[in-house]
């Protein structure tokens, strides 16, 4: 039952991905669910976390949007280890100022771990490699900081607030 | 990496289809969600400039009533023509109807489309809106979806000319923000509100689709190329059918 849950949470993040957040975009620079519940699932810390939850919506997303399929599950997922390991050597103290260096952390992240992987899927010749022109990386980075932050702060507050993931939830009583 | 390695040998395409048919219910929700919402709003913040907007509209419906009439008559002389010198009617073109199912404009700007590889759908096939709107090439194609690579995507490379001035260029998407023509020579005179169309020197996208109308022309005098902006004559968010042009 947890996993027909999870995977609904993911089709419906995914589908809400790919027709309303476009409407959403500011300049270049568009709300991305997906990466926002990643980075609220690595920040996020109770007793018994299953990380690999995190890895359904991520698939779904590439598989049904990736351009190459690849590129944001890589992305993503070194984003996810690199928030893990820095919350547990660096911001041990999950205080705000640790979650906001880690939401900072986690969008720059996204965004070199993309522009480092499309040149090696450019050396296999599955994509071009992203150019990192003043708009792209400088321009558009405070706007994706700014909307992705926020929304994966929401995600964050809402983790937090809510039962359903939490060790006594109602998922933890699902098979 | 053994995934991207399965998806290199086209293994992915059934996982691929099964996430689309999965996704395809709440896709259909939300457009339809989407649709009621935007429909209301864009129709509130229309009213206060319905006034300009309907006298814009008038004058240039008498110029388009004008060039209409113009090129009914145009198109008969030619088809007169045709018959004449014996040449037979001007080959139709191959169009499959496809629903835009998503978009996507995070990293790469693209659309998904109902239409697969069950379709006769392959890559690189030009993909327009109504009345021959440029929107995109296919980029990938699965069995029963296919990703459409947007004109307004950094990656995608359009040859063009302008309709009056008969000037080449590239035209290539400016990471979302819009669509440029570049490579224009430095001494051509390209004038503001000129129509753009294909030039028909991509092996697969046709000769004559429009792309847009030039907006602004950058010109520095060092520099041996001009570019121009172009305001795509496709409002890319706003898709909701695209048809796919089979050469």
């Amino acid at each position: 039952m947890k996993i027909v849950f999870i995977f609904l949470i993911s089709i419906l993040s995914v589908a809400a991905q790919l027709t309303l957040m476009p409407h959403l975009s500011f300049l270049a620079a568009t709300p991305n669910l997906i990466l926002a519940s990643v980075l609220a699932w690595a920040i996020w810390r109770p007793e018994d976390k299953k990380e690999w939850f995190i890895l359904i919506p991520i698939l779904l997303f590439d598989l049904v949007a990736g351009q190459p399929f690849g590129l944001i599950t890589l992305s993503l997922c070194l984003v996810f280890f690199c928030l893990e390991e820095l919350g547990l050597i660096i911001f041990k103290q999950n205080d705000l100022p640790a979650v906001f260096s880690l939401t900072f952390l986690g969008i720059v992240l996204f965004e070199l771990f993309q522009v480092l992987l499309s040149r090696l899927f450019a050396v296999w010749h599955l994509m071009e490699p992203i150019r990192l022109t003043a708009f792209y990386f400088y321009g558009s980075l405070p706007f994706n900081l700014l909307l992705n932050g926020a929304l994966s702060l929401l995600f964050l507050w809402a983790l937090n607030k809510s039962k359903i993931f939490q060790n006594n939830g109602p998922l933890a009583k699902l098979k | 990496m053994l995934l991207i390695f399965f998806n290199f040998r086209g293994l992915l395409s059934a996982p691929k289809s099964w996430a689309l048919f999965a996704a395809s219910p709440f896709l259909k929700l939300f457009q339809v969600m989407d649709k009621g919402v935007s429909g209301s709003w864009a129709f509130f913040l229309a009213i206060k400039d319905l006034n300009k907007e309907n006298a814009g509209l008038k004058s240039e419906n008498q110029f388009l009533f004008e060039e209409v009439t113009r090129l009914k008559e145009v198109a008969r002389e030619n088809e007169l023509l045709r018959q004449q010198i014996g040449i037979g009617q001007a080959e139709q073109q191959r169009l499959v109807m496809a629903e835009v199912i998503g978009y996507n404009p995070t990293l790469g700007q693209y659309i998904l489309i109902d239409k697969g590889a069950k379709d006769g759908i392959t890559v690189d096939l030009a993909v327009v809106a109504a009345n021959n709107f440029l929107v995109g090439r296919v980029a990938e194609v699965n069995a029963n979806f296919s990703k459409v690579l947007l004109i307004s995507d950094s990656d995608s490379l359009v040859n063009a000319i302008t309709q009056d001035t008969r000037i080449s260029g590239v035209v290539k998407g400016n990471h979302g923000l819009g669509v440029l023509m570049e490579m224009i020579p430095i001494d051509a005179q390209v004038a503001v509100g000129e129509t753009v169309l294909t030039s028909g020197l991509n092996e697969t996208i046709a000769k004559n689709l429009i792309v847009g109308r030039v907006e602004e022309v950058i010109k520095k005098e060092s520099d041996i190329f001009q570019s121009a902006t172009i305001k795509a004559a496709v409002e890319f968010d706003k898709l909701e059918q695209v048809f796919i042009l089979f050469p």
